[in-house]
């Protein structure tokens, strides 16, 4: 097992959460698709069946303000943990 | 331009699913054989970043908002294979965490924007740099981030009408049209970002940036 470097740990997480911080003034203009499904009068259908546990990067029952920067280092932390387990269990299998 | 539940036929959800799961394992294969152990943080770090980035929302025109989607900044940086790795990691979390794109809609989003999104910024970057060598890559980066936009919003529309039975012409121009915009942005954030990392760690954008020879780094390709 190799030493962890917290200080990049640290300062990864620090960046993570500016960017967070920053998403908290997110624009919330509808995007791309969502304009031209508007304009076109493409309604999506209602009824999603499958619940996300934090739909739209929200945090039930947390201050809104930390909504943004809770999701950024969440997920990030999420895709960086499934990124370094397919990266490993790939390496692992080039040297058994 | 995550597509949301409820908008595709299940046809058109199904055709896509089986167009993107061959390249996602295809790229699981190559990053597998030729595997630089320095890939694996990096791969790891840009995907938190691109997620959280893709959060940042920006006001474009019209009334409508853009965010980075990141591929053209992975596909540079680490290759196709290993770039449509981290766009996967990103769509799938966004999907299954927080209900940014549908499940249903899962097949069409990662073809669009983790194996559409790679392969045009490897085909365009690698046709610019084939005819014109080392010569203005910097527009080479921003032409090839742009096209990575606008070819997934593409698709995007055509898998729209081909669901709905609209006219593709229609779809297809109203994407095209507002993600061409939101693909200068991409453009320009693509560059600002490289030309940081240049900075910070010049090893990563070797063959991207400055006066330099030889040819786009592909650690993992």
């Amino acid at each position: 097992m190799r030493r962890i470097p917290w200080r990049k740990v640290a300062l990864a997480l620090l960046g993570l959460a500016a960017v967070g911080f920053l998403a908290g003034w997110a624009s919330e203009l509808p995007d791309g698709l969502e304009w031209v499904l508007a304009r076109l009068g493409l309604a999506p259908e209602a009824g999603q069946p499958f619940r996300s546990p934090l739909p739209d990067y929200r945090w039930a029952g947390w201050p809104p303000a930390l909504e943004a920067v809770l999701s950024a280092v969440a997920g990030g932390l999420l895709v960086w943990g499934v990124l370094t387990l397919v990266g490993k269990l790939r390496q692992g299998n080039e040297r058994p | 331009m995550h597509i949301p539940y409820g908008l595709l036929s299940t046809e058109v959800s199904l055709a896509t699913a089986a167009a993107a799961a061959p390249w996602v394992g295809w790229a699981l294969w190559r990053v597998q054989r030729r595997y630089e152990e320095r890939a694996v943080p990096l791969m790891g770090m840009l995907g938190a970043f691109i997620f959280a980035a893709q959060m940042v929302n920006f006001p474009v025109a019209a009334g409508t908002s853009g965010h980075l989607l990141g591929a053209a900044l992975a596909t540079l940086l680490l290759g196709a294979p290993a770039a449509m790795l981290v766009l996967t990691a990103v769509v799938v979390v966004q999907a299954v965490v927080f209900q940014d794109g549908a499940i249903t809609a899962l097949g069409a989003n990662l073809l669009n924007m983790a194996v559409l999104g790679v392969l045009a910024t490897r085909l365009v970057f690698s046709g610019w740099t084939r005819v014109l060598g080392t010569r203005w890559r910097a527009a080479g980066v921003l032409l090839a981030a742009l096209v990575s936009i606008v070819v997934p919003a593409a698709a995007c529309a055509a898998e729209i009408a081909a669901s709905r039975l609209y006219p593709l012409p229609l779809v297809l121009g109203a994407m095209t049209g507002i993600h061409v915009l939101i693909g200068a942005a991409e453009a320009l954030i693509t560059l600002a970002v490289l030309r940081c990392i240049a900075a910070v760690r010049p090893e990563l954008t070797a063959g991207l940036l400055g006066k330099g020879g030889g040819h786009a780094p592909d650690p993992v390709a």
